[in-house]
């Protein structure tokens, strides 16, 4: 699972270089995610512009790498694609996470 | 658009994790055949896949021998779908209802999954589970976005 993690301000921005979070890569997706945030980093954006395709499964990754990273650290999510939004918007999880359209976007104080 | 309209695609294949990508992407392929617009083949790909998750993690527990048979036929109001698995019926034989998972609640408590049933039962229509003998069998319809059906209909009257 290809993620790649780089700081810009307080901010830290994990981008996705996959095409998909489905159920054959959800666990992988959580254990990377760990090792991309262990270092540090109380906001982090997830940089979904690459997924064009996310199940329950990997759904319920994002959500566990969140509830992993606790009350003081935050999850936004940025560039969902058509597919993954409509996986948000149909589960309400719209309404959990922060999500910008784009990284410009996110990196706005 | 349509190229094809009246395609049918029947898919075999044996029921492990590692074939439901491989399952996805032969389906997704003969729909852009069919000349689905792009919003409903994504519609298409995840009812599918939350289907064929279902049926080999439960219907199959641990075999990984299991059958697995996707049909599909275009209909007039939308994509009609087959799938067939020798795995386990359905607890109590019956389709889970697909009660969505509460949201409003707080972060150590939100939902890790759950939702499948409900976003299969939500994007499709006419959804019916029959036990044939050693199968489970779901077939539902997966109707044709607006903007797909004004397509279609300007084909037909064109």
């Amino acid at each position: 699972m290809n993620l790649l993690s780089r700081p810009e301000g307080e901010k830290l921005i994990v981008t996705v270089n996959e095409a998909r979070i489905d159920s054959a890569v959800a666990i992988q997706f959580k254990d990377r995610m760990r090792e991309e945030t262990d270092g540090g980093g109380d906001h982090i954006i997830l940089d979904l512009a690459q997924v064009d395709f996310i199940d329950s499964s990997g759904l319920g990754a994002i959500v566990a790498v969140m509830k992993a990273l606790g009350r003081d650290r935050r999850l936004d999510l940025s560039g969902l694609t058509e597919n993954v939004d409509k996986v948000f918007r149909l589960t309400r999880m719209d309404s959990v996470f922060q999500i910008h359209p784009c990284l410009e976007d996110a990196l706005t104080p | 658009m349509s190229q094809n309209p009246n395609m049918t695609l029947s898919l075999h294949f044996t029921g492990s994790p590692e074939n439901v990508r491989p399952a996805l992407q032969q389906v997704c392929a003969a729909l852009r055949q069919v000349g689905l617009s792009e919003d409903d083949i994504g519609t298409a790909e995840l009812v599918l896949a939350e289907v064929l998750n279902n049926v080999i993690e439960h219907a199959f527990a641990d075999r990984t021998d299991g059958q697995v048979n996707i049909d599909f036929k275009t209909l007039p109001e939308g994509q009609f779908f087959s799938v067939r698995d020798d795995g386990l019926p359905m607890p109590d034989g019956k389709l889970p209802a697909g009660i969505p998972p509460e949201v409003d609640c707080f972060l150590e408590n939100l939902p890790e999954g759950g939702w499948g049933w409900s976003l299969v039962h939500r994007l499709t229509q006419d959804i019916c589970y029959q036990r044939a003998g050693q199968n489970n069998v779901l077939t539902f319809l997966l109707p044709f976005s607006a903007q797909q059906t004004t397509q279609r209909c300007d084909l037909q009257n064109g």
